[in-house]
Parts: structure tokens; sequence; C-alpha cells
């Protein structure tokens, strides 16, 4: 029992005396979650709102394989990344292998489907009257389109931060696609799964807190954005 | 002669198979209040949804102010509005879902004070009501708030379908004393639905009868739904209690569905023993009351022919031999009698 109370107090001193390595990993983990996460948003939410807000011939079937999509195994999105990216792979001459863009990659795939699928779900839930009640004040199309996205915010906000919480956390991705090199692809995640292995539960520890923290301060900035509207 | 605001021509509208609106010329003019009476599936909503370019037609030309318009078009923007009839309004305060319209048609100037004109015309105290949370408004006053936010755009044309819907009579009062303001202050025309016929005709300037997808100019219609009975050479509606009273039809086409359709205005009324022309339908009625006409030198008798109450529209020499109570003959000219 010792030594995950000892872990705790290591935790504690990595963080305050600004240990580099770990804040390297924390760097690499926002940088990657920061660009896959612009990527999802940027294409999952028309996706999504056009899923859910359209009726299409062969919507139901589409919307079954984003939601399964969801299920997406991180090994299996790394592995796929990784068969692409490296040197024998059809975009290998970019030399994406082993860098944070490669990863982040593999992470906006992970995450598109939750944004897209989450978002249509917000869609579907919107009121039915908004439609008519906004044709009937003159609106644009544009107008229109925006109008219905603030009327959903909540829950495109919740489509979000799941997605968010699914980047951050996984491994697969992290360490097929990125490596684990330290100083460079190094993730929080990553990271813990090599302290853990070598048998340095404080350092994992810590990081584990450190990935907590990081959690929530992106959901209490949120949740303040929203006792704002 | 004043050009028209609106015109509609040759309008159809289907869902599937089924016919909703058929409608081969309507002309809005400016300044005008045109209610729609009728029952619940007649396509008041329809055309109302079709006018206010929210539903495309099937098939049929909408011209706005000399100009073809359809959905999303930038000239009739702002220039039309509508309620429907359950407006949804916006996760915003009161002032906000006021000021949305104008808002996002970039017309921000002396928006407050606007929005606080638009509260008052619907009887709204601004101080009280601006910034209440939608959540916490009562059904009425949604609906005068709905209400606002279309009269702070100053349109040309408002559509309202069924204003007064579940709201009580203060509210119903409101919303007419709002529409005659408008008219007069910012020369809005109207195009407004109701089952209320009353209500519609207290303020408008003239009313149609929907039916079945069909508009009636006249001002008042006879409708009796189906299903008929034959009786002889006639056929008569299946719910009167007691067989073979009621208005007397030709053979419907499909007596199982069809609704007979005979304007107030082809109805005769003579008493007993008079002569009636051939090969009109005669059918004994008792006058059961009376009332003047809002646009014609006539007179309007309320009928009762067994169970089914109908309208008779007469010039003065017709009512001359006959008195409330009375039993005489109504008939009617069966080539102005139409099923729908």
């Amino acid at each position: 029992m010792d030594f995950i109370v000892e872990g705790f107090l290591k935790a504690l001193q990595l963080i305050l005396s600004g240990d580099p390595e770990t804040y390297s990993a924390v760097k690499a983990t926002i940088h990657v979650s920061s660009l896959s996460m612009l990527v999802s948003l940027v294409a999952g939410i028309p996706a999504g709102f056009a899923l859910g807000y359209f009726a299409f011939p062969g919507k139901r079937g589409l919307r079954l394989v984003v939601d399964t999509l969801m299920a997406l195994p991180t090994v299996f999105i790394g592995l796929v990344v990784y068969a692409v990216i490296s040197s024998r792979g059809p975009l290998g001459s970019m030399g994406l292998l082993f860098t944070l863009e490669g990863m982040a990659i593999g992470q906006a795939i992970l995450a598109f489907p939750v944004v897209a699928a989450l978002s249509a779900s917000a869609v579907e839930s919107m009121d039915s009257r908004l439609r008519p009640t906004l044709m009937s004040l003159g609106v644009s199309r544009t107008r229109l389109f925006l109008t219905s996205l603030r009327e959903v915010r909540f829950g495109l906000l919740v489509a979000s931060l799941n997605a968010y919480g699914r980047v951050t956390t996984e491994v697969g991705i992290s360490m097929m696609v990125g490596g684990n090199i330290k100083w460079h692809t190094r993730t929080i995640t990553t990271a813990i799964a090599l302290e853990t292995g070598k048998g340095m539960f404080d350092t994992g520890i810590a990081l584990g807190l450190i990935l907590l923290l990081i959690a929530f301060a992106v959901n209490l900035s949120l949740s303040f954005l929203r006792k704002f509207e | 002669m004043t050009r028209p605001l609106y015109e509609i021509r040759n309008l159809l509208h289907r869902y599937g198979e089924r016919t909703v609106l058929e409608e081969d010329g309507l002309d809005l003019y400016p300044e005008t209040i045109t209610g729609i009476a009728g029952p619940n599936g007649s396509g008041k909503s329809t055309l109302i949804n079709i006018l206010a370019l929210i539903v495309k037609p099937t098939r049929g030309t909408l011209a706005f102010m000399g100009r073809n318009v359809s959905l999303f078009s930038v000239h009739a923007r702002g220039q039309i509005a509508a309620l429907t009839q359950d407006p949804a309004l916006l996760k915003r305060n009161v002032a906000a879902n006021v000021a949305y319209g104008p808002r996002v048609l970039n017309d921000r100037e002396n928006l407050d004070r606007r929005v606080t004109e638009a509260l008052d015309a619907v009887g709204l105290d601004p101080a009280v009501f601006a910034g209440r949370n939608v959540r916490a408004l009562s059904g009425g006053e949604a609906r005068r708030v709905a209400l606002a936010a279309r009269l702070v755009l100053k349109p040309k044309l408002l559509l309202l379908d069924e204003p007064t819907a579940h709201v009580d009579e203060h509210s119903s009062a409101m919303i007419r004393q709002a529409v005659l303001q408008a008219r007069q202050r910012w020369k809005t025309a109207f195009l407004i639905s109701s089952h209320d016929r009353e209500w519609l005709d207290s303020f408008s300037d003239q009313t149609l009868t929907a039916f079945h997808g069909r508009l009636f100019r006249e001002e008042r219609v006879n409708i009796l739904p189906g299903p008929w009975k034959q009786d002889g050479d006639l056929w008569f509606r299946t719910g009167e209690s007691e067989p073979g009273t009621g208005m007397p039809v030709p053979a419907p086409p499909d007596p199982g569905r069809d609704a007979a359709v005979l304007p107030a205005s082809a109805l005769r009324v003579v008493a007993s023993g008079e002569p009636v022309p051939e090969p009109w339908i005669r059918f004994p009625v008792v006058l059961a009351g009376t009332g003047l006409s809002r646009t014609r030198d006539c007179l309007l008798l309320a009928l009762e022919a067994g169970d089914t109450r109908l309208v008779a529209m007469v010039g003065e020499d017709e009512w001359k031999n006959i008195r409330p109570g009375q039993t005489c003959v109504a008939c009617y000219d069966p080539s102005r009698l139409m099923f729908r």
C-alpha cells in the first residue's frame, strides 16, 4: 500500500517542481489533442448536423455505421494509420510517422465518429418547430444553420467533451503511430504505460493526476461558458 | 386600381398522393386583412406555410410585389413574416426573442425602441417582460411575444395561423388590437386563419372559407360533411337523427366521403306553398334567426333542416312573408352545389 501513497507524494513533487520530462509529455498531449480536436470538430459538427437534420435515402444505415465507428479500437486505428503513413504506405513520403501530426491524424479519426454521432443526436432532439419558426422570420440558409447550431449548443458541447475524453486518454494510437519517443512524441498516457512497465508507479500516478487536472480544467472552462449562455 | 401585394396562381400541394390544397388564383392587397375560416384539416395551415415560404408547393407560382418568390428568397426577406400555429421561442429572454428577426436581417436601427414598441403593441409591459425568461411565460403571453417578434419587422405581409388557438379572451382581444394597430401604423397586410369565424369577421375585410383544400370566396358557405344515404332520387346525410330530414342533395360522386358545399347566396327561402323553379331542390326548414350581411345589402337567415344548420343570404323581397320560428321551404339550384 505504501508505494501508492508514495506515488501520490512523488506526484505532487513532480508537478510542483516542474519536472521537464513530465512537462514534455504534458505539452505533447495538449499539442496532439488540440490538433485532433480541431480537425474532428470542424469536420464532425457539420457532418453530424447534416446526419441529424436532413432526411435522405440510407440515413438509418449511415447512422448505424457512424454509431458503430464510435467503438473503433484505438490499436486498430493505430495500425491502419501506421500502415498508411509508414515509408511503405501511400502517404509515406510525407514523413508523418513518429510525429505529433501523425498521431493527431489517428486521434482525429478516433474523435470524428464521436463528434458526428453525438452532434447528430443533439440535432435530432432539436425542437421540430425551430426550422419553420426561423423561416417565418425570413432568415437565410446560413443563419438557419447557425441559429439551429446555437439552439443545440449544449448537445454539441457534450459531443466535444466526449470526444476530448477519448482523445486524451487513448494509448494505442499514440504508442503505435508516435512511437513513445522521449522529449518528442511521448504523451501522458504512453508515459504512464512505460513508467508502470518499469515499476515507476510514482511517476505514473503523477502523470495520471496531471491528465485528470487537464480534463478538469477543460470541463471547468466549458461549464463556465455555459453559465454565460 | 391597387396592384396586388401577393399573387398566387395555379397552386397545388400534395402530401404523397393526397391533394391538400388547390387554389387557382388568389390575390392579397396591401393594407387589407383577409381571414380564412374553416375546420381542422381544411388546408389553412398549408396555405399559410406556403405563402410564408416555409413549405415549397408541389406546383404553382407565387409573386410578391411583382417578383416571383420561393423558399429563402432574398426579395421577400423581412417583408413576409408568419406566426405559425405553434411557434417556438428561442432559448433567450423575451427582448432577445423579439429582437432576433431584425438582428439577423441586419436592421438594428433603434432596435431597443422598436422592441419596446412591439411589446407594447401586443399588450405586454416591456418593463416587466423584456428581461423575462421565455420559460416563465404563460401560453397566451408566449403567443404574444411571438407576435411581437413578427410585428417588430414591420413586414408588408404578416400571416397568422390560428393566433387565438388555446389563448384566453383577453389575449384574443389583444391580438386583434395589435393587428389593427399594425395595419394602421405600418401599413401591414394580414392573412389570418382561425376556426373562430366570428372573431375573424369582427375585424377582417373579407373572410374566405377553406374546406378540403379549396378556398371559397362567398361570405358564407354551407358545408355538409357526408356520408350520404339514398332516399328516392335524392341523398341525405346519415348523421340525421330522423332519416330523410336535412338538406337533400343529388347523387354524390363518393357517398362515403364527399361533403356538399353550397354558398349561402345559392339558398333561397320561400313560404310554404309558394312555387319553386325547376329543377331546383326543395326541402322544409325552420327559420331559427336572422343577421345582417357584412358585405352586401342583404340578410343572413339561420335555418334548421332536421339536425343540420344552414345559412341563407337573401334579398329584402325574400323574407317579407317569413318570421323566426316559422316552418318554410328552402330551395337551391343543384348546379351551384359542389362536392369536395
